[in-house]
Formats: structure tokens, C-alpha cells, sequence
């Protein structure tokens, strides 16, 4: 993603907007108790009303590889990647599953975590450590995969004048300070302006490029004549391949452990449905974008090969910049465009990651006597150990983007059993929903590691997931909790 | 009393749901559907457009009439049978 002409100016857009980033996060953080109270640090004291839910949903949803990285998708497999404005739509059927119950059900039982309503279904210290520990892990890499991308991304924009590491330092620890000041207020109101400068971004170089190299129209015939296989209809294996995707994605995604938050985090219901409304359209102005920019690199970059095509924004952002000042000056917009939706996207999961080890690992297992304001300040210091574990990491990128994004569902995918039948089916017991979760992960784990990606079609994740929940169900049918605990889950569950 | 409406109990939504994710694959075209091209899109991706419209309107029609669950002012229940889990 080098874009050579930007330089100086480059590392200027970026320094002010990490600034303002700063700047609005910490407006939000002074006064009140909002650093000593669980639910006023992560959750902003579940208050959030419809805009910044609406954006902190959208921002967090989308990141940087949501342009860099489909874009290029879409220009090596053509319209069949129309399936990424699908499968964003998707995600609100997935939170359809288990928003409306849980959203009052964390309400009533003052739920701060994912883990904490494993436990107060299953009560039991081994579903939920093991719920948490996979949780995190998939998590963890999801983190990864941002600080890889912000490194990358203020490389390429400043032509190398910022060098990678102190790109990534800078931006980390502008959301370290104005996370550990603000928590989820903090992290709300950088997401209202990181979403509105990405699409600003996005809608910048679709528009440049339309001028610069021509419509989807000319982009089409072109495709028609030179590579007929990106307007080809997709086989019956890809098709199920696509089907897989979208049912991968519509589960992941929505029980992504910041999105649960997210959801906990609503002020009322109505915001809440308002919030997931708006979000049903946004995929058409945010994926169908950039799917379109992918699609008319095919006639303007023809020929790049799947390292190459990586750099395609970079390439096209290079050329729309050439246009006249105007240009130049939206292409900086998009690359703090992409920036701001890592960040925003970071800033998210590493406060859930924080929470998490606060609550489900520190209060729960090392010091239940501990004050909420010493959990707060532990789950922070715990933050920031694993940011920095993961940098050590990250130092040495791996792979392309795409494969580690869907690398993360294989392990965080594996909690929907418990997390979803839980709410609804008073018989799930927590010993099949233990096995169960163990062995979804191990299988799709393992497949993975054997470099098996798809079984006829099917993504491993999912493999591993109906394996999961046919452990779940048949288990619970041959081992079920006695009849005094399922009437005890009964009325915990109900309405 | 008021009804309380939530979305998974309903099976017609879920019918519904799956009929359109399966019409936004194109499983059940046939190879020679890319012509017409309509708005720049191979007839297979505008029809796989199309139902991923049909589907944002229905969810969000399921959003919005047929999710009601909470009460307007239900403060006093939450911290009544409120608690840490724990």
C-alpha cells in the first residue's frame, strides 16, 4: 500500500488525526467516577445512546482490512465478492439469534462480560474459563492482524518516511491513553470520527476513481473480454463455499466478543434496534464501495498476480492523486480513512480483551475480594502487557490479511453453541456444552494447522461448529442437569 | 397487556430469513447468466444484489416490528433482581 507521492504530507494528516483522535477520546474521559466502576469504564455506564452505538458499531465492525484488503478480493475473484455486502447485511440475522434475550438478560443480572453469561448459565468455573480462553485467543489474533495493518499502513502512506514500528508505537499508544483515561466512552466517540472520515475515504476513491480510469460498465465489458472468469457464474462448489461464507461470517461476527458488548453497552432496546437497523444498509455504502473500487482495478491495473493485486488501493489511490489537488488531498482522506477504521477496530478489542482479563480471569479466579476500582486498573495493566506481547509479534508480519481474518472465526465461532441454545434451551448442560466447544476447536484447529481450508465446500470453522453442536444437543439429551436446575435455568432465562 | 414480540420464536422470520440468503447465492442459475449486464452487473451478481437489498429490508423490518421486548421504563425491574454473577 506504498503511495509514493504523499511523503511528508502524509506523516502530517496522520500525526493531526492521531492528535484529534486524542483529543476527542480524552474531551469524554474527565469527571465522574468513569475509571471506578466496571460498568462506567466498560460499558459507558450502559448509556450509549443511538449515534455513538450506531458508530461504535460500524467503526468497530469495519476495519482497515475491510479496503485494503477486499478491494484486492474483489479484483482476483470479481463479482462473486458481491458476497462481502452480504454477508456484512448478514450479521444483524446473526444477532437476530440472541440480541433481543441477552440484551434485557444482561440488564437484569448486570452482565459486564461475554464470559459472565456462560457463567451464570452454566455455573460452572471450567465452561466459562474455557468459553474466555478461546475467546481471547481469537481475540488475540484479530489484534494482531490490526497492529500488522496499521504498521503497514503508515508505511505505505508515508512512502517509508514513518518507519513501520514507530507507525504502529505512535497510533498504539495514542489508544492506550485515551483508553486507560476514557474506557468505552473514550472509545465510542473515536469511533464516531473514524467512521465518518472512512466513509468519507472510501466514497473519496471510488469517485477518483471513476474519473480516472472509467465506470464499472467499461470495467465489465473488459472482464467479458479478458478475464471471462470473473463474470462467470460460480460452480456449484463455489456456491457452497459462498453459502459457507455467509453463514461463517453472520455467526462470527456476531458473537465477536466487542459486539456483545456492544450490545450491552445500549442505552435502551429502541436504541439498540435503531443502531442494528441502520446498520443492515451501511455494508452497501461501506463493502459494495469498495467492491466496486476492486472491480475497476480489474481494466485499469490488469494483470497483477496475488501479491501484487495487495497493493491494488495503493496503486489506484497512487494514480487518482495525480488528478489535480482536489485528488491528492482525498486520497490523504483515505488513507486516514484506513488508519482511523484499524484503530477504531483495535481500540474496541483490546478494551474487550481488558475487560475480560479484569473480570472472567482476575476477579473470578486470582483475587474475588479485589475493589472494582483495583479490577479496572488490573484489567488495564493487563491490557497493555498483551498489546505489547502481540507487537512482538507483529514486528514480524505474516501472510496476506484475508487468510487471518478468517483464521479468527475457526476458535471464536466455537462459543456460539453455549452462547446462543443457552438462551432459549433450558436442557443444554454444561458438560456436553464443555466437550463440545473443546472439540469444535481442536477439529477446526486442527484442520487448519493441516492446511485443510474448505471440506466439500464448507469452511472448517463450520465443521467444527456442527460438530459442536451435535455434542451439545445429543449430549444434553443423554447427560441432561437434573430437574431442580432446569427449572432454576428456566426462570433465568425467562423474559 | 402488552405482547412481547422477539424475533427467534417466530418461525415465518427464520423461513424467510433462509429463503433469501439461499436467493442471494446463485446456486440455481444457470452458466449462461451474465447477460443482460444491468447497472455494470453480470445478471447472476445484479440478481445476488438485489436479494442482499431484500434482504436489508427485512431485517430491518425485523428489527424494528418484530422485536419489542423490553418495557419502556424497566428500571425498577432491572435493579430489583439485579446482581453480579459472580
Amino acid at each position: 500500500m506504498t503511495l509514493a507521492f504523499s511523503g511528508w504530507h502524509g506523516a502530517a494528516v496522520l500525526a493531526v488525526f492521531g492528535l484529534v483522535m486524542l483529543g476527542v477520546g480524552l474531551a469524554v474521559s474527565r469527571g465522574g467516577n468513569i475509571r471506578d466502576s466496571m460498568s462506567e469504564y466498560y460499558l459507558a455506564g450502559r448509556g450509549l445512546g443511538l449515534l455513538m452505538l450506531f458508530f461504535t458499531l460500524y467503526a468497530t465492525q469495519y476495519s482497515g482490512n475491510t479496503i485494503v484488503g477486499y478491494a484486492p478480493t474483489a479484483y482476483r475473484m470479481g463479482f462473486g465478492w458481491i458476497r462481502s455486502v452480504t454477508f456484512m447485511v448478514l450479521v444483524m440475522g446473526g444477532y437476530l439469534l440472541f440480541a433481543p434475550r441477552l440484551y434485557v438478560l444482561a440488564k437484569r443480572y448486570n452482565f459486564l462480560t461475554p464470559s459472565d453469561w456462560l457463567q451464570k448459565r452454566f455455573n460452572s468455573r471450567a465452561v466459562t474459563l474455557v468459553g474466555t480462553l478461546l475467546m481471547l485467543y481469537g481475540l488475540g489474533n484479530y489484534l494482531l492482524e490490526q497492529f500488522v495493518a496499521i504498521g503497514q499502513g503508515v508505511a505505505g502512506l508515508t512512502a517509508g518516511i514513518v518507519p513501520y514500528q514507530v507507525g504502529v508505537l505512535f497510533f498504539i499508544v495514542i489508544m492506550l491513553v485515551y483508553e486507560w483515561l476514557g474506557g468505552m466512552r473514550a472509545v465510542a466517540i473515536t469511533d464516531v470520527l473514524c467512521g465518518v472520515v472512512l466513509l468519507l475515504g472510501i466514497f473519496g476513491l471510488l469517485i477518483g476513481s471513476i474519473i480516472t480510469f472509467g465506470g464499472l460498465g467499461v470495467a465489465t465489458e473488459y472482464m467479458f473480454a479478458n478475464a471471462p472468469k470473473l463474470v462467470a457464474v460460480p460452480s456449484r462448489e463455489a456456491s457452497t463455499t459462498w453459502l459457507s461464507t455467509l453463514i461463517l461470517i453472520m455467526i462470527g461476527a456476531a458473537v465477536y466478543p466487542q459486539a456483545i458488548q456492544r450490545i450491552y453497552s445500549a442505552k435502551s432496546e429502541r436504541t439498540l434496534k435503531q443502531s442494528l437497523s441502520r446498520m443492515a444498509w451501511m455494508p452497501f455504502i461501506t463493502t459494495g464501495v469498495v467492491l466496486l473500487i476492486g472491480l475497476i482495478g480489474v481494466k485499469a491495473l490488469p494483470g497483477l498476480d496475488k501479491m501484487a493485486s495487495e497493493q491494488l488501493v495503493g496503486m489506484m489511490a497512487n494514480a487518482v492523486a495525480a488528478q489535480g489537488p482536489v485528488f491528492y488531498g482525498l486520497m490523504l482522506l483515505l488513507f486516514a480513512a484506513v488508519i482511523g477504521a484499524i484503530v477504531s477496530t483495535a481500540d474496541s478489542v483490546i478494551l474487550t480483551m481488558s475487560s475480560m482479563f479484569s473480570k472472567d480471569i482476575y476477579a473470578r479466579h486470582i483475587a474475588p475480594s479485589a475493589s472494582e476500582k483495583q479490577q479496572v486498573l488490573w484489567g488495564k495493566v493487563a491490557g497493555i502487557i498483551v498489546v505489547f506481547l502481540l507487537l512482538l509479534i507483529a514486528w514480524n508480519p505474516p501472510g496476506t490479511l484475508y487468510e487471518l481474518f478468517i483464521l479468527k472465526f475457526e476458535v471464536l465461532i466455537q462459543v456460539a453453541p453455549a452462547f446462543i441454545i443457552g438462551l432459549y434451551w433450558k436442557k443444554l448442560s454444561r458438560g456436553p456444552v464443555l466437550v463440545g466447544m473443546l472439540a469444535g476447536a481442536i477439529l477446526a484447529g486442527w484442520m487448519t494447522i493441516a492446511g485443510i481450508r474448505t471440506w466439500h465446500g464448507w469452511h472448517v470453522g463450520l465443521v467444527g461448529l456442527a460438530l459442536n453442536t451435535v455434542i451439545c444437543v445429543v449430549g444434553s439429551y443423554l447427560f441432561p442437569a437434573a430437574a431442580t436446575e432446569q427449572q432454576e435455568v428456566e426462570e433465568m432465562i425467562s423474559l | 397487556m402488552r405482547k412481547v414480540k422477539e424475533p427467534i420464536k417466530n418461525p415465518l422470520i427464520w423461513v424467510g430469513l433462509i429463503v433469501i440468503i439461499l436467493l442471494t447465492v446463485p446456486w440455481y442459475l444457470p452458466a449462461s447468466a451474465t447477460r443482460p449486464v444491468i447497472l455494470g452487473f453480470p445478471l447472476w451478481a445484479a440478481l445476488s444484489g438485489f436479494f442482499t437489498i431484500v434482504l436489508s429490508a427485512f431485517l430491518t423490518w425485523v428489527l424494528s416490528a418484530q422485536w419489542d421486548i423490553e418495557e419502556p421504563l424497566s428500571d425498577s425491574k432491572a435493579s430489583s433482581r439485579g446482581g453480579d454473577t459472580r
